[in-house]
């Protein structure tokens, strides 16, 4: 050790960062040794800013931008289909209890609904009955008018699930 | 008038005004930079490609939200950065853990002056014992060394990407600089030297 107190390390990187420090620039001066040390420290910081990037994959951003702009294309296509599916929904679910509300009439006209709500008033009276009440039932109902309601039903409903998918938050992010 | 490349920023408001060659150019400005920095932190190149996509994909996601007027870059690696450490925890391979830590031994004043084996390098030979030695030191400081002289980050940049204060960024510069040259001295040009991490 010289009688001096040498530079620290800490020091070293101070002064080759922010230059002049008036004592280590005078302890430099006088000492070799900090010198040699500095002059390290020196090239190690010359060589750090010139260290290259790691080579990129050649197509890497070609690659990306066709990527980005695929899922932009899908975003934009999601939100054009929004309104549409939207009001489709709509309709459907308007057809839907349309077609209930006549059904319901065409039941209530023909004496079905009251026929069906007297044997479930009187379950004995379908043992008299019997197969002849069943079946009389059965030709009183609306074929037509169920199968629309049922129909337009299940369309509001696939529409409906279409429309929730569609309106979920973009799934931009993760893949 | 002299052809000016735009900046970031420009593009980005180009961008959102519906202009996707600036985005274009967003990428492949960045794409070298995002690679390498996630490589450095990973080690794996197919990570690196993945983050790289990936931080390009959340900014487009998050359009409406980002400010044209604050500068971009360091948000990009702010993204690039949560997603790397986000890989490696996954990966378990790369702790990001110690973060904030210091090593304990990081303030020893050991005097740095035994014959140094790269002091008769060449510089391209030097660079390359520098990137091997980069390998070996922790996350945290191989983010802030690439941060700093590879995209020639300022400190207060460089502090808002690692969301760490200004001083304890200088401090990680030092220590890893230290350490980079304790490597280089100990550890002859082999795969692999003593490692004091
Ligand atoms: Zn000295």
């Amino acid at each position: 050790m010289m009688s001096e107190k040498h530079l620290t390390n800490e020091q070293i990187e101070a002064y080759i960062e922010q230059g002049l420090d008036a004592w280590a620039h005078e302890h430099l001066a006088v000492c070799a040794r900090c010198r040699a040390r500095t002059a390290r420290a020196q090239r190690v910081e010359t060589a750090l800013q010139t260290l290259p990037r790691a080579e990129t994959p050649r197509d890497l951003a070609a690659r990306i931008c066709a990527v980005i702009e695929l899922r932009v294309a899908q975003e934009e296509a999601r939100r054009a289909r929004m309104p549409l599916i939207a009001v489709a929904t709509f309709f459907s679910a308007l057809l839907a209890v349309w077609f209930g509300l006549e059904m319901l009439f065409v039941l209530e006209d023909n004496g079905a609904l009251y026929f069906a709500s007297l044997l479930a008033s009187q379950p004995e009276l379908l043992s008299t009955y019997s197969f002849d009440a069943v079946f009389a039932l059965i030709e009183l109902l609306p074929i037509g008018e169920i199968a629309l309601t049922l129909f337009a039903l299940l369309t509001a409903l696939i529409l409906a699930q279409q429309l929730v998918e569609t309106a979920r938050p973009p799934a931009l992010a993760f893949k | 008038m002299l052809p000016m490349e735009p900046t970031d920023e420009t593009l980005l408001a180009q961008y959102k005004q519906g202009d996707p060659r600036a985005f274009r150019a967003l990428v492949e400005r960045y794409t070298a930079p995002l690679y390498n920095f996630a490589f450095r932190l990973l080690g794996d190149a197919m990570e690196a490609e993945n983050i790289t996509q990936e931080t390009f994909l959340r900014v487009v996601g998050a359009l409406d939200r980002i400010r044209t007027d604050l500068p971009f870059k360091p948000y990009l690696f702010r993204i690039a950065l949560n997603l790397c450490r986000d890989a490696g925890r996954k990966k378990r391979a790369v702790s990001f853990d110690d973060w904030r830590a210091d090593s304990p031994h990081a303030d020893e004043v050991m005097l740095d002056d035994a014959p140094a084996l790269w002091e008769q390098m060449a510089d391209e030979e030097l660079r390359a014992e520098l990137h091997a030695a980069m390998e070996r030191l922790p996350a945290r400081y191989r983010a802030a060394l690439t941060l700093r002289y590879v995209e020639g980050f300022s400190y207060a940049e460089i502090a808002q990407i690692l969301n760490l204060p200004l001083n304890t960024v200088r401090t990680h510069l030092r220590r890893a600089k230290q350490q980079l040259r304790t490597m280089l001295r100990t550890a002859p040009p082999a795969p692999r030297g003593p490692n004091d991490e």
